[in-house]
């Protein structure tokens, strides 16, 4: 597979991720100005014309990090949308057996992830951050969380020592990229041992992108995470396997195509073919040869569906391959949503897919 | 030309784009392909009106004040895989396909029910239930309950089948090149964007003028 996703420099991945999230707060404003009251679409339109402007005047990343942080938290005076349930579905299958339900997930307007990365030596380390961290501590203390009521925050802080709490920023709550967060602060709170090592096992090389673009995001130390951001990059480049069974999921994302599933019927159906002359007589347009069993000429496309690990990692590749650098590369505000929008709602929708098939799959619906 | 089987079968795996039909996933051939149909499944977003809040549509209004009538008065469910969406005798809901469709130039389409659910009183189109060359994205379904009793519906049924017409020749004016197209591309489930078809322009405009 050609690495197009390895030429992006990491300065070109951060300034990327602000724009991104710029997009993400815009989409939100706009959606939730529709069900709004007319003041506060008023609201939501002036926030608007702020981030579209601090994005088109192309100053420092940290400004526009800043100002779509500042813009962010304005999203607390303004309907919340629902969590998709997609991040439900996505812990369940994650964790399988050793989560019991019991983590609940917020969407919060405060636009940083509730994560301190810390790395010594080669291994990073995690840590809840902020009052999260601190409902914990306390809650493992057997004390009583802080946590002042009226405070979003502090509230979610608070709860954290009655109840698990993951969260995550509003705006980005349809971004799947960034749902392994939400999936380390569970497996934290659930006091797994090695929750970074856990959660990496599972969703892939992207874990280190979450997190060094999450913490850039909040002003966290560049040489540490552009090292743990090129960690990613040489795992993935070395994960060949992964690579493989991702590629044809990246050019579908590519072409703007659902990535739910994997056409493996094909590739088989082409083995037992013997090297495939018969079903590349039906790909180039002709007959199979001779009539045979039409449930056996079906079988070539029966699909898989993809993992989430997969799904997560094709979107990275996809992402710095292609979305990102055309993101950077248009100033016209409404090219730029349709980038992110596009992303978002195929890895929203592939992952909400993938489980309904896989469901289905694992309960035995074939005939 | 409606296209039998093994016709549907070649155009899904042929590596001609210009001639491919996408349809993903495909989680059983065996159970989804008929003799010149292929089963869809429904998807698992909904969209339901609620009748409480509303008085009546008024498509002369402006567009942003109807689009946030629009959503105000619109409830969106997802059900998770072994969740019921139950519809009741006589409800309507919009959803959609579990599958990303996408048509080549010179292949229609036309989305029918199965009659397994027919029997039962579900309808899954009201009056779209024709695909033009060039789609892409989620077919939308139309639910109606014309039963007597509440149907338990589930994502990942296979509520509807998909028949595929051959054009003489490729459209010159597909869906995705057209113009002015509402739906193009879509993931989901979409409600109705009416009020953005270009005759309520001249409608609005008529109606400011005379008042």
């Amino acid at each position: 597979m050609e690495q197009a996703w390895r030429q992006l420099r990491w300065d070109e991945a951060v300034r990327a991720r602000a724009l991104a999230i710029a997009c993400r707060v815009d989409r939100q404003l706009e959606e939730t100005a529709a069900i709004a009251k007319k003041p506060e679409s008023r609201l939501a339109a002036r926030l608007r014309e702020e981030l579209q402007r601090a994005a088109r005047e192309g100053g420092p990343v940290e400004v526009l990090f800043r100002t779509a942080a500042a813009v962010h938290q304005q999203l607390a005076w303004l309907p919340k949308p629902k969590l998709p349930i997609g991040i439900r579905v996505f812990l369940r299958e994650l964790f399988g057996g050793e989560w019991n339900e019991d983590l609940v997930v917020a969407a919060l307007a405060d636009p940083a992830w509730p994560l301190t990365v810390r790395v010594e030596g080669r291994e990073p380390r995690v840590e809840l951050s902020g009052s999260l961290g601190r409902g914990l501590a306390g809650r493992a203390a057997g004390g009583s969380p802080g946590g002042s009521a009226g405070d979003e925050s502090d509230s979610a802080g608070g709860l954290s020592g009655a109840l698990p709490v993951a969260v995550i920023p509003q705006a980005e709550m349809r971004d799947p990229m960034m749902w392994p967060l939400v999936a380390l602060q569970g497996a934290v709170i659930a006091g797994f041992g090695d929750a970074v090592q856990w959660v990496r096992a599972r969703v892939g090389p992207g874990l280190w992108f979450a997190l060094s673009e999450a913490a850039a995001a909040t002003g966290g130390p560049r040489p540490e995470l552009e090292a743990l951001w090129r960690r990613g990059l040489d795992e993935l480049a070395a994960e060949t396997a992964l690579l493989d069974s991702v590629a044809e999921l990246v050019e579908a994302l590519a072409d703007g195509i659902l990535i739910s599933a994997k056409r493996v019927g094909l590739r088989a159906k082409q083995r037992a073919d013997g090297g495939g002359q018969k079903t590349e007589g039906l790909q180039a347009g002709g007959d199979a040869g001779d009539r045979r069993d039409i449930y056996e000429e079906l079988e070539a496309v029966r699909d898989v569906p993809a993992e989430a690990s997969e799904i997560l990692t094709a979107g990275w590749i996809h992402w710095y391959g292609q979305a990102a650098p055309a993101l950077l590369a248009t100033d016209e505000w409404e090219r730029r949503r349709a980038i992110v929008d596009e992303i978002d709602d195929i890895l929203c929708r592939s992952l909400d897919v993938a489980a309904i098939h896989r469901f289905y799959a694992t309960e035995g619906a074939s005939l | 030309m409606i296209l039998n089987e093994h016709q549907i079968l070649e155009r899904l795996l042929t590596k001609d784009e210009s001639r491919r039909i996408i349809v993903t996933p495909i989680l059983d051939p065996v159970q989804q392909f008929g003799p010149s149909s292929l089963d869809v499944r429904l998807g698992p977003d909904f969209k339901v009106v609620r009748t409480s809040r509303l008085t009546h549509l008024d498509p002369l209004k402006d567009p942003a004040e109807i689009e946030g009538d629009v959503a105000r008065y619109t409830e969106s469910s997802v059900i998770e895989p072994g969740e019921p969406f139950v519809l009741h005798p006589g409800e309507f809901a919009l959803a959609s396909t579990l599958e990303f469709i996408r048509l080549p130039y010179d292949i229609a389409a036309r989305l029918e029910g199965r009659s397994t659910w027919g029997r039962l009183g579900l309808e899954v189109h009201a009056t779209a239930g024709f695909v033009d060359p060039g789609f892409s994205g989620a077919l939308t379904f139309e639910l109606k309950n014309s039963g007597q009793v509440p149907l338990p519906l589930y994502a990942g049924l296979r509520i509807a089948q998909l028949c595929f017409f051959q054009l003489s020749e490729p459209s010159r004016l597909p869906y995705r090149a057209k113009r002015y197209t509402k739906y193009a591309g879509r993931m989901g489930t979409m409600g109705s964007r009416y009020f953005q078809d270009p005759e309520y322009v001249a409608l609005r405009n008529a109606r400011r003028r005379g008042e």
